[in-house]
């Protein structure tokens, strides 16, 4: 099969993907009354007087079907609606904050992606030896770290027994001001990218500040996940055949492993590396909200905590399609480590 | 390389335990750092909903509006029974034809150049009383100025609000009519709110709001607009105030800039930025680290602070808010805290109608140890929905004031139904918004108090059985006005204005009452007796008449009362000038009147 029929085959695929994902959304928060829902506009209990004309106003008692029907034809004309939690059309608020959810993503994926390939292949090589066990015991602390501790302590740690060293935010105050001067070009709101863009080193520098702690807390728990993939998938890959022939051959140790073993063994870690970056870039809900480095993740945790429907399904929206295409660049990606693999296909 | 890689992870594990174990630095000694010099930089929690002052309802938006615009009149420092002229220099009440007449300041300029005028202050009125959206602060204006409630109210149309504010043709000055002389002292309190701030009428008209005209003026978005994105002051503003909007990053922070022009002369900020930061952790490190100015610290933290030499925590400022815990006297057929809705195995919908029942609950709490421990003493007990602090102040200090008393308790629970809550029992759910600690501390009191009359009369600890369950806010909110099958709720009150039957209204009227009418609390009788106290301009009688409305909460109380709260503002050494007005939203309160510097 072609590359560019494969992808549209793909991509037609993301209508029934989505109304799968947005009927389930609707039809949980339907669950909730239509005085609930109306609470979402009212701020004061003298307002709750008056929740029926809101509930009218909104057309909150209209069943099932219709409510739906109404969004999905706002959402046919480019209207996502209201975010309430945020005071911004839906489609703005995820075009506001994405490009923080980003900003983690980009520092994030590969420092995990790399460094967990690095640590299993090393512990796969020198399997049950002394450095086998240490990055078991990583793996082990990595996974049984909650990341809302972790980020709490290295916010103590970092800023609060350090004075001031990494603090949470995206900037501080005095670089948020020449962010949002006139001298200063936001051209992804992208921080670190911009200060290059700008040729910035002031604001690269507080940018970067702002963005360790929060990349260390989502690094530590995912590195763990992807050394141990990597290591179970090395030693599988070492277990083959043709590296019993390349040793056989008189090939050195180093080449067997990292050029034999190695690209073989990636697969599973490249699918596994595709959803990593999704789910990073769909919002680190916890590590954004410690860290008050406000993206899509924060967004969403305030909209679902607060029942903002519109909102929630918008973020549904995101995802769903930031997944499907996520995934058609990992079956895009496999073709060329393995050239086995077929589009559209199976294994040839 | 093998050797090296695990001699790098045991170095990296031991720095880790070292720097976790504890590495010095910081501590409650290290002095705060002077920052950001002429920036007022706050934390709090929770966005604002709009910038149009006929929209916003919540504190944060009242806040963020009284710094870029202006009303007629504030209250004077720290009182809520005194008026200081703002765009007005003059006022006076025609007692002869209800007319209020305000003077207008000359020589005020907006922040996009225009020059303040009689008729934009006109204009102010008449646009909020057109747009009043669905649950907004509008009422206002309309409960005084036409005795009615809203803009979708039977009688309600163009010419009777553009009678309601004009301009006189000689004197150029703005005159208000009232629907009634009692309402002198409440509009005053009203019109220093910021939903009274004014705006510049040519502006907004070029800005696509309402043009001002009958033709158009139930057009949307102009009239009862259900977003707030939809009208045209959302985001875009042009006050007369000392600070200019900058920057609204929603969901994150609101920068203003000084507005270099302002009629009272210099600014003492050259910005003014309020960040939003949910995580106390982070808001206390701002503090500390002198990144923010003043942060908000829930009660439960407050003594996280105390070893701060240079954090300013100012204390016992006595907010004009109120908490209760409502009896239900009409509990929803279909509820399921009920048990089976009989003594023994739960209880009948109308237990609390009782007078006995409720008096069995209001002597079993025991106060002084809520107050303690819930509040860590930071709040006083109150005797009924009258406070200290309103104005008039009408609290009688003589009021009397149930005290836990276990002999009491047990007498009126013996009385209750004619013995047969003595001898049955009961049983039903008490349920609080889940991550509020002070309400769970307020259930549990209840439920152990009964539970201990139940062992100590019965040797039955189930006989009285409250059980205590959290339960979402969106969703305690319905149970208490839509579904109102809870048979108790506690819930707190902040006024609109500081006038005593913006309190006794919500209390205790039988149709009008934020809680009453939901706990079908009250009678036409009483209903009749509220509206004399606040119709009464005699402030001998009128006092009277209060007083015995306190009186009549104690000897028939619609819900135990617990507290009136004290608070605090935490603020860095360098911040001077704060002045505490209960009334005035936000926590810095009227900023104009602060300062920054390092000495």
């Amino acid at each position: 099969m072609e590359l560019r029929s494969y992808i549209i085959r793909r991509l037609l695929l993301l209508i029934p993907v989505l109304f799968g994902v947005t009927i389930f959304i609707f039809g949980i928060t339907m669950l909730f009354s239509p005085i609930e829902r109306a609470t979402l506009y009212v701020s004061d209990p003298r307002q709750m007087m008056d929740l029926q004309s809101v509930i009218e106003e909104y057309g909150l008692n209209d069943p099932f079907w219709v409510q739906y029907g109404t969004w999905v034809g706002q959402v046919f004309r480019g209207n996502l609606g209201w975010s309430k939690v945020v005071s911004m059309p839906v489609g703005e608020a995820i075009f506001h904050y994405l490009p923080a959810t980003l900003e983690l993503a980009i520092f994030a994926t590969p420092l995990i992606i790399l460094t967990g390939i690095f640590l299993g292949t090393k512990a796969a090589a020198h399997k049950d030896k002394p450095v086998d066990h240490a990055t078991r015991v990583l793996a082990i602390l990595g996974w049984s770290l909650p990341s809302f501790w972790l980020g709490l302590i290295l916010i103590m740690v970092f800023y609060g027994y350090i004075r001031g060293f990494l603090p949470p935010g995206r900037l501080s105050i005095a670089m948020d001001g020449v962010v949002n001067s006139a001298e200063f070009i936001r051209y992804t709101r992208i921080n670190t990218l911009d200060a290059i863009l700008n040729l910035n080193g002031r604001v690269l520098l507080d940018a970067l500040r702002h963005v360790v702690l929060p990349v260390i807390t989502i690094s530590v728990i995912n590195v763990a996940f992807i050394m141990r993939l990597m290591r179970s998938s090395m030693l599988e890959s070492l277990g083959k055949g043709y590296i019993l022939t390349a040793r056989a051959k008189g090939l050195q140790e180093k080449v067997v492993v990292n050029k034999h073993a190695r690209r073989n063994a990636l697969i599973p870690v490249i699918t596994v590396s595709g959803y990593l970056f999704a789910a990073l870039a769909g919002g680190a809900v916890i590590t954004e909200s410690i860290f008050s480095f406000k993206g899509i993740g924060w967004w969403a945790w305030q909209a679902a905590s607060r029942l903002d429907i519109s909102s929630v399904l918008g973020f549904a929206l995101f995802t769903g399609v930031l997944f499907v295409i996520v995934n058609l660049v990992v079956d895009i990606l496999y073709t060329r480590v393995d050239p086995r693999v077929r589009l559209g296909g199976g294994v040839q | 390389m093998a050797k090296k890689l695990m001699m790098s992870i045991v170095a990296l594990l031991g720095i880790i335990a070292l720097v976790l174990t504890g590495c010095g630095g910081g501590g409650g000694g290290t002095p705060i750092p002077y920052l950001n010099d002429g920036k007022f930089v706050q934390d709090t929690i929770g966005d604002l909903d709009s910038l149009d002052p006929a929209w916003g309802y919540d504190t944060a938006s009242g806040e963020q509006v009284l710094y870029i615009y202006e009303p007629l009149l504030t209250y004077d420092g720290a009182a809520t029974d005194t008026f200081k002229p703002l765009l007005a220099t003059a006022w006076s009440y025609n007692a002869s034809d209800n007319t209020m007449r305000f003077t207008i300041r000359t020589g005020v300029t907006f922040h996009e150049g225009g020059t303040l005028t009689p008729s934009d202050v006109e204009y102010t009125f008449e646009r909020a009383m057109v747009q009043d959206r669905s649950g907004g602060p509008i009422w206002m204006f309309y409960q005084p100025l036409l005795n009615k409630w809203s803009n979708t109210s039977g009688g309600v149309n163009f010419t009777v609000i553009d009678q309601a504010v004009e301009v006189d043709p000689v004197t150029q000055e703005v005159v208000f009519t009232l629907y009634d002389d009692y309402w002198e002292v409440p509009f005053l309190q009203i019109l220093c709110g910021p939903w009274a701030a004014i705006v510049d009428k040519e502006w907004c008209i070029a800005e696509g709001d309402w043009p001002g005209t009958e033709a158009t003026w139930q057009d949307y978005p102009y009239f009862n607009p259900t977003s707030e994105g939809d009208t045209a002051l959302f985001e875009l503003t042009n006050g007369t105030g000392p600070w200019k909007l900058s920057l609204w990053e929603h969901g994150e922070q609101i920068k203003l800039v000084k507005f270099d022009d302002y009629w009272q002369g210099d600014v003492p900020f050259d910005e003014v930025i309020t960040r939003v930061e949910d995580e106390w952790t982070n808001r206390k490190l701002h503090l500390i680290n002198g990144d923010a100015d003043l942060v908000y610290v829930p009660r439960m933290f407050i003594h996280d602070l105390d070893e701060y030499a240079d954090v300013n925590a100012i204390q016992d400022l006595v907010e004009l808010t109120l908490d209760t815990i409502f009896f239900n006297m009409c509990i929803n057929e279909d509820s399921i805290y009920i048990g089976n809705k009989t003594l023994g195995g739960g209880i009948p919908t109308d237990f609390f109608s009782d007078l006995d029942v409720r008096l069995a609950f209001c002597y079993g709490f025991d106060y002084e140890t809520y107050l303690a421990d819930a509040l860590l003493g930071e709040a006083t007990q109150i005797a009924s929905p009258v406070i200290d602090g309103l104005s008039p102040d009408y609290q009688n200090p003589a009021a009397a004031m149930y005290s836990y008393d276990r002999d009491e308790a047990v007498a009126h629970l013996q009385a209750a139904w004619g013995g047969q809550v003595w001898d049955q029992g009961f049983k039903f759910t008490l349920l609080y918004n889940s991550g509020n600690v002070p309400r769970k501390t307020a259930c549990d009191i209840l439920a152990e108090e009964f539970e201990s009359i139940g062992f100590e009369y019965f040797e039955d600890s189930e006989k009285f059985q409250i059980s205590v369950a959290p339960i979402a806010w969106e969703t305690y909110l319905d149970k208490i006005w839509g579904t109102r099958d809870m048979p108790m709720f506690e819930i707190g009150w902040m006024p609109d204005y500081p006038h005593p039957d913006n309190f006794v209204v919500p209390y205790m009227h039988s149709e009008a009452g934020a809680f009453s009418a939901f706990q079908c609390y009250g009678s036409t009788e009483l209903d009749d007796k509220i509206t004399a106290a606040f119709q009464d301009t005699n402030p001998v009688t009128q006092q009277e008449k209060y007083y015995e409305l306190q009186q009549i909460y104690y000897d028939d109380p619609g819900g135990i009362m617990l507290f009136q709260p004290q608070g605090r503002r935490f603020f860095t050494k360098y911040i001077g000038g704060f002045v505490f007005n209960p009334v005035n939203p936000g926590a810095p309160g009227y900023l104009y009147d602060m300062s920054k510097s390092p000495s």
